[in-house]
Formats: structure tokens, C-alpha cells, sequence
């Protein structure tokens, strides 16, 4: 829709004229009429008084002559000598100025952040209710007692010189109980000219401790490549070394020196093989994914078919059992039960010399089914005996068996954690050590758990 | 026939130790083992021997403190097993006065290879030079000595046979891969890291101020210069 000519000037003249104070109006020449009042505060302007602060001729598009005045409201300045409303006046603006503030000192008070002002003088000049409820009220103290609790000022951690420099500056600071904060340092002159910094204090402890812990995670798993590197270097190093050996063609072998070799190659791809399958449930186990199948098992059954097994590997070892006949069952994986009594029977006998005993036994404990091996070897350290069952850990004791993936007893005690379990070991060194499990037994009627 | 050369190999790995014994053996050596640093060190006491071989990850004493508490009063080359390949791993073990590195695994060839190596270095005889003298700094190529403001600098046999290079080609510039080709044989060249390692070393001994060398001068991006005194 298009608009009239005289609409159009009118729109144009008026939104040249600045500010809302000012009141417009155009007068047609001769006729006296009042043309067009700017709207806003008219009701103010006819209250209050209000000064004529020019006219000027213009023409009107038509070709007729206009007067342009203009007013502006000078209330409070002129009111007084006026003898107008000056009283209404001073209460509508401190209502405005009232609104104002409080609206800012509500933000403030809402804040979630803590706001504190601190002067060149390092003394706390103000702190909001937020600031106040995570430092408590330190309002007129040096920023360095009542924040850090210092007798003089932190110099080497503190930015206030650099922010009254005029730089913004953000940064993070844990405080001695652990507390970490996000604080934006920006330049600020205070109502008496002082130069300050305004600093916002946010709370980031949960986000940092997250971080360190994903640094943390972060650290461990790449520990656990460089471990697992190395372990698998090891017998690569023998497979390869016996290998090239084997190939070399100016040295005959012997046949008993070439059988050596031989077995040499054989144990050790064993040993890779039995890394690699332990890694790969230790990571199932971690992951979750390689969860006890628990159906009722039978203990007994399962002690004695490892037991036939591992006699058969070690051979010069003494088995021994003492179990009783009338143990409940328990609701447990059997394979995984086998898995964790073969690698206890491995490093018993990997421990111990030999034709010494390796003794299993199997009780009945407070509600708890409980099985132990006990061997004679060399023993663990007192200092040691939580670290056995970390992964790749090794004790200083030697091993009388080469090989050891240094992963069986941390797969032993996910096992046994998994089915609800706990596992220990008490050791003494030079006279052998006994690892301990024990397993809830089954309820009567309870058959099977699903998962 | 002459005298068996000694070697003594230490590590925490039976089948390493088995294999390294019957190649060593083999090939006429006295092999010496030990399964841990605390055992090397004592072996090595007992029997000298003409090189040792130590792993760098053993129980109760790492192969790097087996090292350096044989360095205390021998100067027998010592080559290092290690599984770290890393720079920083390698330039630790010469540091403290390993000669020579090998990562595993390695085929039994490299390490009889720098085997060999170390005892042609431990019982080389530069005597072929005629004798250097100059200032502050005095070689006797044919008793295999040097001495430092007349007094005798202890050298390993790697420092003495690196020095007696860079003396023979004074005033020239050799570069790395010469050094090692000459000083530590024909199967090296790309590891420049032992040439810092031992340049450093040996500046420590004869420089009157190893942080400003006067005698062995860097040539950088090629090589070394050894500057006779005016």
C-alpha cells in the first residue's frame, strides 16, 4: 500500500529529529494547525514543562510553508525554577532508577557464579550471595587470606596486575581443598575511581575430575599396549632368535641341541598363544561381554578334572587335596570356575620347585564355599601382596617356569568378582604362598540365575 | 689355537639365554649366563670377560644399573637387549657406558655380528700410527693411551678407538656415517646417536671445556673435525 505524499514527509521529517524527549510539532503556516505531535511521552511533555528549543521553516511538499518546533522535556533540570510538578517528577525517576537496580542486584543475586570486586589494594570490595555461599563472606579482607588462606599476596599465581593493565584474562585454580574454579578476570574502575578487577568464579571441579580421569584412563591404556607390546616381544624374541639360528647354514646342529631349539620354539608359541587368549578375556571380561554363564556347578567335579589336567602338564609336582564330601553347590560358571583354578595351579607350580606339594582345598565358610591353593615356593613379599593381582605386574620373586603372561591372577579375581566373590592370597616369603577364593553358595531352590 | 673369548649374556628369559648359549658356543665362544643384574655383575667380576650382553629389563637389578656398576672398574664392551627400540631408550644405555644396542627381536646373526664387533674393537691395535702429541693432549697409538696434561685419561675401548679416528684424520671432516663405518664397523651407519653419545663423552674427558670443545669441533649437518693445537 502505498502512502500519501504528505504521509511520507511527515515519517521522514520526523525520524530525522533525535531522541524520544523531543517533542515535534509541525505547524502549517498561517493556519496554526498542529500537524503531527511525535507520539512518545507526549502526556510527560504536557505535564511537565518543557522547552521550546527552535523552529525552523521548511517546506511542505505541496509548496506551502511549515514551522517546525521542537521541544524537549527539561523537567527536572528547569522544574524547579519553573515551580512545575517537580516533586512527581524526582519520585517517577527514582522509581525508574529503583527498577533498575534492582533488577542488576537480582541478576547478581541469581547468579550462579560467583562475582567478587577486588581492588588495587587486593581487598575484597564486594562478593555476591553466590561468592559469599562457596568462600564465605570476605568483604573488606585481602583477597589472598580470605581466598587462599596466605599471609602475603600469591604473587607468582596472581593476575590482578595483569587485568588492571586493561587485559582480560581467564584461568583455572584448584584451592588446597580440592575446589576447582574457572575465574574471568576483567578490568573495572568502582564508583570511587579505584581500579579493580571483576572476577567471576565459576565451579568446575566435577568437569576437571572428569578430565583427570579420562587422563588417568587414558594413561592406563596406553600402558596396557606398551605393556602388552613388550610382553609379546619376549617370546618373539626367542621364536625368531631360535629360528635364525636354525637357519644358518654353516653351523650342523646336534640332534639333541636341534631338539632343544625346537621345544624352545613350541613353548614359546604356546606362551603367545596363552597371551593372546587371555588378553582377549580380560578384555571380554572388561567390556562385559564375557559374562559367567552361571548354572549350578559343582566344585568338586570341576577342582578334579583341572587337577587331572595340570598333573599331566606338571608333571614333578606334588597334587594334594583336601575337600570336603558335602560342599554346596554354587551358582557359577563351570568354565570360568576351571579357568581360575588352572591359573592359580599355573602359578603355584610356576613358584614353587620341583617335588613340592601343591595342596587344593575346598570348605564350607560362614554361608560361603571356599577354595584355596596352597604351594611351597618362593613366597610373596608382604609390600606385593596387593599388587599380584594387577595386570602385568610381576613380583621380584622369579619364576622357576619360564613364560607367564602376568595376566591369569587379574583374570582370576574378574572371575570371582563377576560371580560375586572375593579372592586374596596370604604369603610368606621363602615358605610359599596360598590364594583364596570364595563364592556364595546357592539358596535351596535357586537353580538358575539369568543374566 | 688361541685363547676362547668370554662372553657373558645376561637375561631373565630361559629361551633367550638357550638360544644365545648354543649359537655363542657353537662358534667357539666361553659363554658365560646370568639370569638377573645382580648375577651379571658378580659373573663379570669373576670372569672378565671379553664382551658381556645385557638385557636391559631384568628382576632385582635392570641391565642399565648392571652397566654402570661394571663401568665402575672395567672398560669391557657391553652391548645392550632391550624390547624399547626408542632413541631415548638407546641413548639412556650408552649414557652409561653401554657400546653398543640391539632391540628385540633380533636374529641371531645381528647380535653374533656385533659381537664380533666388540672384540675386534676390545682387542683392536692402532699402532700402525705414528704418535700424536700436542699441548695439553698426548695419543700413544702403540700402547693404546692417552694422556691429558701428562696423566692418563681412562677411555672405554669405543671412546679410545673414536678418538684415535678423528686424531688419524686431524684437520678433516668426517661425518657420521664414517665414524661409524670405521669405529664401530662396516654392518653401522644410521645410528648417529651413538656418534653424539660418544663425542659427548669423550669431549667430558680430554676438552679443558667440553661446553666450548676446542679439539673436537662440530661441523653441523655432517660431521666432526678434530683441530690440532697450534
Amino acid at each position: 500500500m502505498a502512502l500519501s505524499d504528505s504521509e511520507t514527509r511527515k515519517r521522514g521529517l520526523i525520524r530525522c529529529l533525535p531522541g524520544s524527549w523531543i517533542a515535534v510539532l509541525i505547524i502549517a503556516a498561517g493556519g496554526g494547525h498542529v500537524r503531527h505531535v511525535r507520539p512518545r511521552r507526549v502526556a510527560a511533555l504536557v505535564i511537565y514543562t518543557f522547552l521550546l528549543i527552535g523552529a525552523i521553516p521548511a517546506l511542505d511538499c505541496r509548496g506551502a510553508t511549515l514551522g517546525i518546533v521542537l521541544f524537549a522535556s527539561l523537567g527536572a533540570t528547569i522544574g524547579p525554577f519553573a515551580g512545575g510538578n517537580e516533586s512527581e517528577w524526582a519520585r517517577y525517576l527514582e522509581r525508574v532508577l529503583r527498577s533498575e537496580r534492582d533488577r542488576l542486584v537480582g541478576m547478581l543475586n541469581a547468579m550462579e557464579e560467583g562475582v567478587a570486586l577486588i581492588g588495587l589494594d587486593r581487598k575484597m570490595r564486594f562478593m555476591n550471595p553466590s561468592m559469599v555461599r562457596q568462600f564465605g563472606d570476605g568483604t573488606g579482607l585481602y583477597c589472598y587470606e580470605h581466598l587462599h588462606h596466605f599471609d602475603e599476596p600469591c604473587n607468582d599465581i596472581c593476575k590482578l596486575p595483569k587485568v588492571l593493565q586493561g587485559a582480560t584474562e581467564r584461568w583455572e585454580y584448584t584451592f588446597a581443598d580440592g575446589r576447582t574454579y574457572e575465574v574471568i578476570g576483567a578490568p573495572f574502575a568502582d564508583s570511587d575511581q579505584m581500579p579493580c578487577m571483576l572476577a567471576t568464579f565459576r565451579n568446575v571441579t566435577q568437569r576437571k575430575q572428569l578430565e583427570l580421569e579420562l587422563i588417568k584412563l587414558d594413561k592406563l591404556k596406553s600402558d596396557l599396549l606398551s605393556n602388552v607390546s613388550h610382553e609379546l616381544r619376549s617370546p618373539l624374541t626367542s621364536v625368531k632368535g631360535i629360528i635364525s639360528s636354525l637357519l644358518q647354514e654353516d653351523i650342523q646342529w646336534d640332534d639333541e641341541t636341534r631338539k632343544m631349539l625346537l621345544v624352545g620354539i613350541s613353548e614359546e608359541t604356546d606362551r603367545l598363544a596363552s597371551l593372546v587368549t587371555n588378553l582377549l578375556n580380560m578384555s571380554k571380561l572388561e567390556a562385559g561381554v564375557w559374562r559367567p554363564e552361571k548354572d549350578r556347578c559343582n566344585l568338586l567335579e570341576v577342582i578334579a578334572e583341572t587337577i587331572e589336567r595340570q598333573k599331566w602338564v606338571y608333571k614333578k609336582h606334588l597334587f594334594e587335596t583336601e575337600l570336603e564330601t558335602d560342599l554346596p553347590e554354587v551358582a557359577a560358571d563351570s568354565n570360568q570356575m576351571k579357568q581360575v583354578l588352572v591359573n592359580l595351579l599355573e602359578n603355584a607350580a610356576a613358584y614353587s620347585d620341583e617335588g613340592t606339594k601343591i595342596t587344593v582345598r575346598a570348605r564350607r565358610a560362614d554361608g560361603e564355599v571356599e577354595i584355596s591353593v596352597a604351594d611351597q615356593g618362593v613366597g610373596i613379599a608382604p609390600e606385593e601382596l596387593e599388587k599380584v593381582f594387577n595386570k602385568f605386574y610381576r613380583g621380584a620373586q622369579k619364576r622357576r617356569r619360564p613364560g607367564g603372561t602376568g595376566l591369569g591372577l587379574a583374570i582370576c579375581q574378574s572371575i570371582v568378582a563377576a560371580h560375586g566373590g572375593r579372592i586374596w592370597v596370604e604369603s610368606e616369603l621363602g615358605c610359599g604362598s596360598t590364594f583364596y577364593f570364595r563364592l556364595p553358595a546357592s539358596q535351596a531352590g535357586e537353580t538358575r540365575t539369568e543374566v | 689355537m688361541p685363547e676362547k673369548s668370554r662372553i657373558l649374556v645376561a637375561d631373565d628369559e630361559p629361551k633367550i639365554l638357550m638360544f644365545i648359549r648354543a649359537n655363542l658356543a657353537a662358534r667357539g665362544y666361553e659363554v658365560h649366563v646370568a639370569q638377573d643384574g645382580v648375577e651379571a655383575v658378580e659373573i663379570a667380576a669373576r670372569v672378565i670377560p671379553d664382551v658381556t650382553v645385557l638385557d636391559v629389563n631384568m628382576p632385582r637389578m635392570d641391565g642399565i644399573e648392571a652397566c654402570r656398576r661394571i663401568r665402575e672398574w672395567s672398560n669391557m664392551p657391553i652391548i645392550m637387549l632391550s624390547v624399547r627400540g626408542d632413541e631415548v631408550d638407546k641413548v639412556r644405555a650408552l649414557d652409561e657406558g653401554a657400546d653398543d644396542y640391539v632391540t628385540k627381536p633380533f636374529g641371531i646373526e645381528e647380535l653374533l655380528a656385533r659381537i664380533r664387533v666388540a672384540l675386534r674393537r676390545s682387542k683392536a691395535a692402532t699402532s700402525s700410527c705414528p704418535n700424536f702429541k700436542a699441548e695439553n693432549l698426548e695419543v700413544d697409538f702403540s700402547n693404546r693411551l692417552v694422556k691429558r696434561r701428562g696423566e692418563v685419561v681412562k677411555l672405554t675401548p669405543t671412546e679410545y678407538e673414536l678418538l684415535a679416528y678423528l686424531v688419524s684424520n686431524r684437520g678433516k671432516v668426517v661425518s657420521h656415517r664414517q665414524i661409524l663405518h670405521s669405529v664401530w664397523g662396516p654392518e653401522y651407519g644410521e645410528e648417529s646417536e651413538y656418534v653424539r653419545v660418544f663425542i659427548r663423552q669423550l669431549r667430558g674427558k680430554i676438552e679443558e671445556d667440553p661446553s666450548n670443545p676446542q679439539l673436537i669441533r662440530t661441523e653441523t649437518r655432517v660431521g666432526y673435525r678434530f683441530v690440532a693445537p697450534e
